[in-house]
């Protein structure tokens, strides 16, 4: 099962790969002399992607989230500087790949959703995506080429992520299975060893003529045996049928 | 022959260690209801024979017997279970046991195997 030790491993990924994009984005502001306001949109999203990691550890899903928006805008601002050349575009499917590790639906639904989000605006002319002519004159449909490609990872990750979590169940099925079968077979054990005491003891008082410890440990050794075959057949079901003796009880014979 | 009687089950212990002081050829130094004290018994008394059961709470009797047998291996353990199971029996052979009693042994046969396997005074 994924330890809850891997999941905080894989969040502390995904925050400390936020943070990085900030410097890089100061250097890149100073190099091509952005202004205040530009640079405060490129990295505001990814401050409060780290405000609201840090403000919300404690829940799971809104922590997870706030990480994996702010990875998704930094893949937007990479392509936005860029000038929308086609490998920063890839970005965006490394992205997808680190947030799929949070192994959370709403949490990729919402990456996907920036990215769908994103592309569908900036087509519309809010801003820079692509920086070839051909898809330059024609951005809605290489949009919705590239929303698209994003539909089909999406699909396959959430086929994947399915998957995965049946798994999970499956092997937590089993292994509560187990730990049952494993707690009942030493009741089982210990129920045994009562009635085999007991009775051991009923023959040893009885060969040392003490008959009434004799008679008190056979007492013991039939509630004993009672309690281990009530053990046993815990899940066996128990009708007319199942009762009914094959041959007259010992005593009655 | 000094013995120590190492069994959980009170009722049990007391009829074997009355039947083996009734026998006349034991003297039962101590009787004890678990592995740890049964370690502490043969530590402080130094007994011919240790009549171990296997399952007792605190330390359980093949433990108990692993402990002794690397502290005193010249005292020997008799294993006295409930668990007539071969896989207890090798579990005993390979803790250091020198005899595997099932509990339906008659109570003069135990005193004999405990009689066999006793240190020579």
């Amino acid at each position: 099962m994924e330890t809850v030790t891997e999941h905080a491993g894989r969040h502390r990924v995904v925050r400390a790969l936020v943070l990085v994009h900030l410097p890089v984005f100061l250097l890149l502001g100073w190099r091509d002399g952005w202004s205040a306001v530009h640079l405060t949109a490129e990295v505001v999203v990814p401050i409060l992607a780290l405000w609201a990691v840090a403000t919300f550890r404690r829940q799971d899903r809104i922590a997870h989230g706030a990480g994996a928006i702010g990875l998704m805008y930094c893949s937007a601002v990479l392509i936005h500087v860029t000038g929308g050349v086609t490998e920063a575009h890839f970005y965006f499917f490394v992205a997808f790949g680190l947030v799929a590790l949070y192994r959370d639906w709403a949490v990729f639904f919402a990456a996907a959703g920036f990215a769908v989000a994103h592309h569908g605006v900036f087509a519309l002319g809010a801003g820079v995506l692509f920086d070839q002519p051909y898809q330059i004159g024609n951005p809605l449909l290489w949009a919705a080429v590239h929303i698209t490609f994003v539909a089909v990872v999406t699909a396959v990750q959430a086929v994947g992520m399915y998957d995965v979590a049946r798994s999970v169940e499956a092997r937590e099925r089993a292994e509560s299975a187990v730990a049952l079968a494993d707690e009942r077979r030493r009741t089982a054990l210990t129920l045994h060893d009562d009635v085999v005491q007991s009775l051991a003891t009923a023959n040893y008082a009885r060969t040392a003529g003490e008959d009434e410890l004799s008679g008190e440990a056979l007492e013991r050794a039939l509630r004993s045996s009672r309690a281990l075959v009530t053990e046993l057949l815990a899940d066996t079901p128990i009708d007319e049928h199942t009762l009914r003796r094959p041959a007259p009880a010992l005593a009655d014979g | 022959v000094l013995v120590v009687v190492a069994d959980d089950a009170t009722d049990l212990r007391f009829v074997v260690v009355l039947s083996l002081r009734r026998d006349g050829r034991f003297e039962v130094v101590a009787d004890v209801g678990n592995g740890r004290d049964a370690v502490e018994a043969v530590r402080s008394h130094r007994p011919d024979v240790v009549l171990m059961d296997v399952a007792m709470p605190v330390m359980d009797g093949l433990a108990a017997t692993r402990e002794i047998k690397a502290e005193f291996p010249e005292v020997p353990v008799v294993i006295f279970t409930g668990y007539g199971d071969e896989r207890v029996a090798a579990e005993a052979r390979e803790v250091g046991a020198g005899a595997f009693v099932d509990k339906t042994t008659p109570l003069r046969d135990v005193a004999d195997v405990l009689l066999r396997w006793s240190r020579p005074a």
